[in-house]
């Protein structure tokens, strides 16, 4: 504990000595083409009150760490003394954000990224959706959050990716789905929409590493290791949402059928007679005696029965 | 009680911390748009009631399907409580907000962060999973985790008449914690812990004898624990971003097996079967990954990105032993050479990616990547199997099935005239397996692909894109003599992909939009004789959002999803290729999913700042068919082997989901507003695999089962709600009564 009191300590100092000059500069005059924040709040009064209550607000028009964070409305919008000396009527160097906007994606991109091109969005640029021209202002706004954390125009996540991605969204009403439209799951606890060096912009470096997050007892190493399932949990399961039990692509037998091609009741086209039929196409099916089919620590479960 | 009770403890600490502060809250309107300083607090406060109109009430056994993910339950409800302290100088939020309170499925949040400088987080998000409410057993659980039954075996009639169980489910327990400082705007530090613990049941299989006969279904008992510790480093300059990472994490099982009485038998029998039969359960494990992203700004905006992650996976659980028939116990047919897996295993992965822009409207992107799962577990070679603890088989050594993927990509994007931006790319695929143990070596798949997006105009949007992929790889070997020589696992065999998505967004005038969808996915297998042949997608969707004036809002949507997936397989009988080549045994199974949703919900500002209302209506409405038939009568067989050969279709299953939820909110004055909600529910399955079971089958208690399934019903429940500073509750308020 005393390390982290120490810790704590000198950040809290670097923090304050390096935000005590700023705030001092944010009252200095702004540098040439810029208009300063004062100007602007003479038009735009309450887009900018709702702006000023928020914590992005508050660290650029109040507390400033740097010159970039001190420019006000324009870090992000860009110098605005043109616009402000025209009375409005001239656009000048400015970048608009607005639905009606005639800024490139690109270039409304870069004013976000020049300070947020870290962490989650380091791997932006080259991403899936940078390439398809999508803006940051597509799922986010400074001005009319919907949401209560990260500025969505919607009232969360998922609502917010069912703009484009009505299939996966869709398939959260089916018969098995993971628990996001209960609120207990977002789109982004399995991927990063601003960029990842993985597949399908997983958080993880593969399909299953993404679920051993939660589903850890998955990831042995086991003794008898099922290929298909160590290879990716999406040879069987669709993660968004199924007709099927358990998130199944398939309805078993025919899931397991689909592979286990060798001699034996595998490959029998099984009828629904009772009780011959019983273990293989009803209740639990396959998995009524094969129930470790993600692997096995029983010397004797090489069939996934043990 | 474990996850209400650590809610409460939060509570109770932010309530102990609002009461040693002076307080400041003020009694009027608070306006989240102002800066204002002191401690503010919020809460939504009411009662729910299940609706006595309905014509039929759910008993307990009908709410498997409602109660899934969610806890319903009667009597006083807080949906939202909120704890918020606001310093002085605006810097900060101080706040603590829960939902849910006092149920299986709330979440309490604890946030402290200065915007810049300091991020402390903590969450605690309860969930329940039900997976039925209607289980018949009998017997109990106890000594030794063993699902005991009394002696002499129940009968059949005993099974049928078994009593009702508790509720069936796991719960989650999932804690997050997060502390995140940014020293300068170069530097940010992150720690994040997880704590999820999982405690319940759920059910699972145990066979005790062969293929046909004397299998149980009980339950897994679940007392499980995940722990992952993150910590991550990033240094940003705006020409070079580097982030360190390191992660372990810890999964551990209270339970690392499971017994269960055999219903048939109360003593072991050399070739019957035990009268124990006992698995083992997931076992203990852990891991650690590092990992290094380094990026570089340079000329044209172009960005280099580079990309390195190992980890290391242990597990080395003690094996249960080999058997609980007391005829082998101690046979040295079944000795394990070792007592543990001493399991290694791991993954690593390097990544690098370019993306310049060398021209003004002109993107190029190049990426390699290598994934790699490699295990260095060593073998375990068995002489022998005890099956099922039942019949003697020859034994295996065990083996490990590493794999290495790699993936290029190349791509290109330009800006057309008139803001059209095409995109076209190259990427190529190749998965190298060990071919002693997986039937292929070497896939190789290259899909090119193009997009076309258009945002020239304000009112219009319009994203298009087609994919088409093709795989092929080195000779297919069968791994044993048995298999068909013609026959090809779906996710090695040859395969075509095609994936076509169009996405339109349309907004004539501001206060009206639609969006349409359409994507359509085929797999195809050429060749495959047996096997997967086809796998095919399609989703066509639509949805329309009207606001005629700032009080009102419509929207409806409506989509339909076919998923169809065909088989084609072969009957045999024997592992000789006469037997294999029997061509009037071939079956096919043509898998089918039809789902239509719809929705449709309304907002009405009914009088402006005092009376508002609103409402959803959803359904969803699913059938599959597993549909199998031959394209010739069997012949050629025995009667006994053509029969077995003749496929049968499946009885289709339907699933109908049709919630709704109506409200309407009086705001009496700034500080207190009355809502009134109601939910109707109506649920309505048909599955023949589950819905015809008692819990023994046939006149021998040689299967016997849960008997549960989710159960139809029809319900409908009141809430109302009083909530105390309502514009505190911005993003919630009224609507947490699921």
């Amino acid at each position: 504990m005393r390390h982290l009191r120490w810790l704590l300590a000198a950040s809290a100092l670097l923090v304050a000595s390096r935000n005590a000059p700023a705030q001092q500069a944010a009252k200095a005059a702004p540098p040439p083409g810029y208009a300063g924040s004062a100007t602007c709040v003479d038009c735009h009064k309450k887009e900018i009150g709702g702006f000023m209550a928020s914590p992005k607000g508050k660290l650029l028009m109040q507390h400033p760490r740097d010159e970039k964070e001190r420019l006000g409305c324009e870090s992000c919008h860009g110098p605005g003394k043109q616009h402000a000396e025209s009375g409005g009527e001239e656009r000048g160097a400015l970048i608009y954000f607005s639905k009606k906007t005639k800024t490139p994606v690109a270039e409304r991109n870069a004013a976000c990224l020049q300070c947020h091109e870290k962490t989650a969005r380091v791997f932006w640029k080259g991403s899936a959706h940078e390439s398809r021209n999508v803006a940051c202002t597509d799922c986010h706004t400074m001005m009319h959050p919907e949401s209560e954390r990260a500025n969505l125009r919607k009232d969360n996540v998922m609502a917010t990716c069912a703009r484009c991605h009505a299939t996966q969204v869709a398939k959260q009403t089916h018969y098995s789905h993971m628990p996001v439209a209960q609120g207990k799951m977002e789109c982004t606890s399995c991927h990063n929409p601003h960029g990842s060096p993985n597949e399908k912009l997983l958080i993880a470096t593969s399909t299953n590493e993404t679920c051993y997050t939660c589903h850890m007892e998955k990831r042995g190493p086991y003794l008898w290791e099922h290929a298909p399932v160590v290879e990716s949990c999406a040879n069987c399961h669709d993660s968004h949402g199924s007709a099927h039990e358990k998130m199944l692509k398939v309805s078993r037998p025919r899931l397991c059928q689909q592979c286990h091609a060798s001699s034996g009741h595998p490959i029998a086209p099984r009828g629904t007679t009772l009780p011959a039929d019983a273990q293989f196409v009803f209740n639990r099916q396959c998995s009524t005696c094969h129930f470790n089919i993600h692997g096995s620590n029983h010397p004797n479960g090489a069939y996934f029965n043990r | 009680m474990k996850h209400i009770s650590r809610g409460a403890a939060m509570l109770l600490a932010a309530g102990a911390f609002a009461l040693a502060r002076p307080t400041t809250l003020q009694a009027q309107a608070k306006d989240t748009t102002k800066a204002t300083s002191g401690i503010e607090a919020a809460a939504e406060v009411g009662v729910r009631q299940f609706d006595p109109l309905f014509s039929i009430v759910p008993n307990q056994q009908q709410l498997g399907k409602l109660l899934e993910y969610r806890d319903l339950k009667e009597g006083l409800v807080i949906p939202q409580a909120m704890l918020m302290y606001t310093p002085k100088d605006g810097m900060g939020t101080y706040q603590i907000i829960g939902r849910n309170l006092l149920q299986r499925d709330q979440s309490v949040f604890a946030r402290a962060s200065q915007p810049g400088s300091y991020d402390v987080q903590v969450r605690y998000d309860g969930m329940v999973h039900t997976y039925s409410t209607d289980a018949r057993s009998l017997g109990t659980f106890g000594n030794g985790n063993l699902y005991a039954l009394p002696s002499p075996r129940p009968d059949s009639n005993a099974w049928r008449a078994a009593p009702y169980l508790s509720p069936i489910r796991s719960i989650w327990d999932p804690l997050k914690m997060s502390f995140a400082l940014t020293p300068t705007p170069s530097w940010d530090f992150k720690a994040e812990y997880t704590h999820i613990s999982k405690t319940g049941d759920r059910p699972m299989g145990m066979a005790f004898g062969g293929s046909s006969n004397n299998t149980r279904e009980i339950l897994e008992p679940i007392d499980q624990t995940v722990q992952d510790f993150r910590l991550t480093q990033s240094f940003t300059k705006p020409r070079f971003t580097a982030v360190a990472s390191y992660d372990f994490s810890m999964f551990q099982n209270a339970f690392n097996s499971v017994s269960s009485n055999n219903p048939q038998q109360v003593t072991d029998q050399l070739t019957n079967g035990a009268a124990v039969g006992r698995t083992a359960l997931a076992p203990n494990n852990s891991a650690q990954t590092a990992s290094l992203v380094v990026a570089g700004n340079f000329p044209w905006r172009t960005r280099v990105m580079a990309t390195g992650s190992y980890s290391w996976w242990r597990q080395d659980e003690a094996f249960i032993p080999v058997t609980t028939n007391s005829y082998y116990i101690n046979d040295p047919r079944f000795v394990v050479p070792r007592s543990s897996l001493q399991g290694e295993a791991g993954t690593s992965m390097i990544n690098g990616s370019v993306n310049s822009h060398p021209f003004k409207d002109l993107t190029l992107t190049a990426r390699a990547r290598s994934f790699q799962y490699r295990n260095s577990t060593p073998e375990l070679a068995l002489t022998n199997f005890v099956i099922s603890d039942r019949s003697v088989a020859a034994g295996d050594t065990s083996a490990a099935r590493p794999y290495t993927k790699t993936n290029a990509e190349f791509s290109a994007g330009y800006r057309l005239p008139m803001d059209f931006n095409l995109t076209a790319g190259y990427a190529w695929e190749q998965w190298l397996r060990d071919s002693t143990e997986r039937n292929v070596h070497t896939t190789n798949e290259v899909t090119p692909r193009v997009s076309l997006d258009y945002m020239g105009v304000n009112w219009l949007t319009l994203r298009a894109s087609y994919t088409k992929g093709s795989r092929r790889g080195s000779t297919y070997n069968a791994m044993t003599t048995s298999e068909n020589p013609n026959f090809r696992r779906f996710d090695e065999a040859d395969r075509d992909r095609e994936r076509t998505n169009f996405e339109a967004e349309f907004m004539p005038v501001d206060q009206l939009s639609f969006s349409l969808t359409w994507e359509v996915g085929h797999d195809g297998y050429p060749n495959s004789t047996y096997g997967v042949q086809s796998d095919k997608s399609i989703m066509a969707g639509g949805s329309a959002e009207w606001s005629p004036s700032n009080r009102f809002m419509f929207n409806v949507g409506y989509s339909r999803e076919d998923y169809n997936d065909l088989l084609q397989q072969q009957y045999r009988t024997g592992s000789t290729p006469a037997t294999a080549n029997n061509p009037t045994w071939v079956w096919l199974n043509n898998n089918t999913d039809h789902i239509n949703t719809s929705y449709a919900g309304f907002t009405a500002v009914l009088v402006p700042g005092e009376w508002d209302a609103g409402g959803t209506i959803s359904m969803s409405d699913a059938t599959f068919l597993v549909a199998s038939f031959n394209p010739v009568t069997p012949t050629g067989g025995t009667a006994a082997q053509n029969l077995s050969a003749t496929a049968t279709n499946f009885p289709a299953v339907t699933q109908l989901l049709h919630p709704q939820s109506y409200f309407v909110r009086w705001t009496y004055s700034a500080d207190w507003a009355f809502t009134l909600r109601y939910n109707v529910e109506s649920y309505n399955q048909n599955d023949y695999r589950t819905q015809t079971l008692t819990p023994a089958i046939g006149t021998t208690a040689n299967h016997v089962n849960l008997a549960s399934y989710y159960q139809n019903y029809n319900v409908g429940w009141w809430s109302f709600l009083v909530s105390w500073h309502p514009s505190l509750m911005k993003f919630g308020v009224g609507r947490s009564t699921m």
